[in-house]
């Protein structure tokens, strides 16, 4: 058939001809333009009756919560957290400091032993847990001040102002971060406190690698959230759900860990 | 359906760090992306993961949209190259029967001529015909788009648009009545 022919039976297949006369004369005189264009109708039809597929609202919930995740994976995850954290460097400097100037300056033991009691009170034993624990805050700082990222694939005026927003908030997070949320104010008005006490009593190895490999290493298993446990939250994953170390639940701010990947999948800020 | 005006505006805002206009931007066109990308891969999982991916890349390539073309279409347009990585990964054409969660209750599922027990059908045959087809007709006569922007979306010529349509449907067409046979 001729380009010409074609064109006449597709258009008028997609009903674009206001004059069908020619193109029903060619259909009624060829078999292989009837063919074609019962084969082209057909085709047509069937298509334009599938209409646009659309997300269920825990598809589109899970987009949401999926694409933040994964931008915010290449970036050190920003948390508002207690004031004392982030005067913990400070505040380890300055004992450093005082301890240092103190030995200098000929005070010797008895501030070596005045140290050694702020450092006991910070629950170290000395300057090698004050040592560590300097190290360890400064960790912390790095965890929570953002800052740069090298694993960033995003363009860096977005990450990078992103990520030295203080702000967390579940709208960040869309719908996901909603859910989450809902789960948080559970843990901290204490509806599974049995977990919370099974994971005081002893440590699980694994949660505690996974944390670590999710950068919360400053942080501690305080519930483990299975699917069952929740009808409102979008996760089909078990969950650990943990805190700062030495904080009180109710007031911490609570990261929400998916155990099979170590992915943080949502943090919650500190309540009001 | 946002306006250029709009989307410009957006994509500046996301570019001066608001997530929350990144947002906006998903909640414009997410059901057409997950659309376009569930009926050129065929499956729901594979095609929100397609969905994801899409829009990790359009805010991580923010910075390189020029302004050339809609945002929509550039959107799109990074859906359905989703799209064919994720198929050039699979090497395989599917011949299982589609499960009753993949189509979930569609609101538009009243049409006389294609009840819901025949939609899987079209589905199936869709996932049989080659995808530069499928991806045509996908485009024109699923989505509705004129052949212009599917031309400018797959950044071919109008005229080998048309033929992929044309072609498109007549082998879909051979695959439809292989089913009702």
């Amino acid at each position: 058939m001729r380009d010409h022919d074609l064109e006449l039976i597709v258009a008028l297949v997609e009903g674009r001809l206001q004059d069908e006369v020619e193109a029903r004369a060619l259909i009624a005189s060829s078999d292989e333009a009837r063919e074609e264009y019962e084969a082209q109708k057909l085709a047509y039809e069937s298509l334009r009756s599938m209409g646009a597929a659309h997300l269920t609202e825990n598809e589109r919930a899970a987009l949401h919560r999926d694409v933040w995740t994964e931008l915010r994976a290449g970036s050190p995850i920003k948390a508002k957290t207690p004031w004392y954290y982030r005067w913990a460097p400070v505040a380890a400097g300055l004992f450093v400091v005082i301890g240092v100037a103190a030995v200098l300056s000929g005070g010797g033991q008895e501030a070596a032993t005045t140290f050694r009691d702020i450092a006991a009170d910070l629950g170290g034993d000395g300057d090698e847990s004050a040592a560590a624990t300097s190290t360890t805050t400064a960790e912390a700082a790095d965890l929570y001040s953002g800052g740069d990222d090298a694993g960033a694939q995003a363009p860096a005026t977005d990450t990078t102002q992103a990520m030295t927003d203080d702000t967390f908030t579940p709208e960040e997070m869309a719908n996901g971060g909603a859910l989450y949320a809902v789960d948080a104010a559970r843990v901290r008005e204490g509806e599974f406190t049995a977990r919370l006490q099974d994971y005081e009593e002893e440590s699980d190895p694994a949660v505690e690698a996974c944390l670590e490999r999710a950068g919360l290493t400053d942080y501690r298993p305080v519930a483990t959230l299975v699917p069952a446990d929740t009808t409102e939250a979008n996760f089909d994953e078990t969950i650990v759900v943990s805190a700062p170390e030495q904080s009180v639940v109710a007031e911490a701010p609570l990261a929400f860990v998916e155990l099979s990947t170590c992915d943080v999948v949502y943090l919650d800020e500190v309540p009001d | 359906m946002t306006t250029a005006a709009q989307d410009a505006e957006l994509l500046a805002r996301v570019l001066d760090g608001d997530h929350e206009a990144f947002n906006q931007i998903m909640r414009n066109h997410e059901d057409r992306v997950f659309s376009v990308c569930l009926r050129i891969v065929g499956e729901r999982e594979q095609a929100l993961d397609a969905t994801q991916e899409a829009f990790l890349t359009a805010f991580r390539k923010a910075e390189q949209f020029k302004g050339n073309s809609a945002l929509g279409t550039w959107i799109y347009r990074i859906a359905v190259n989703t799209c064919y990585d994720l198929l050039r990964k699979q090497k395989r054409r599917r011949t299982d029967p589609i499960p009753d969660h993949l189509e979930p209750a569609d609101h538009a599922a009243e049409d006389a001529v294609d009840s819901a027990g025949l939609r899987p059908g079209i589905q199936r045959a869709l996932a049989l015909i080659p995808e530069d087809f499928r991806v045509a007709v996908v485009l024109s006569d699923i989505e509705g788009m004129a052949l212009p922007d599917v031309a400018e979306l797959l950044g071919v010529p109008v005229g080998t648009v048309k033929s992929r349509v044309f072609r498109g449907r007549r082998l879909l067409a051979r695959q439809l009545g292989n089913q009702i046979e």
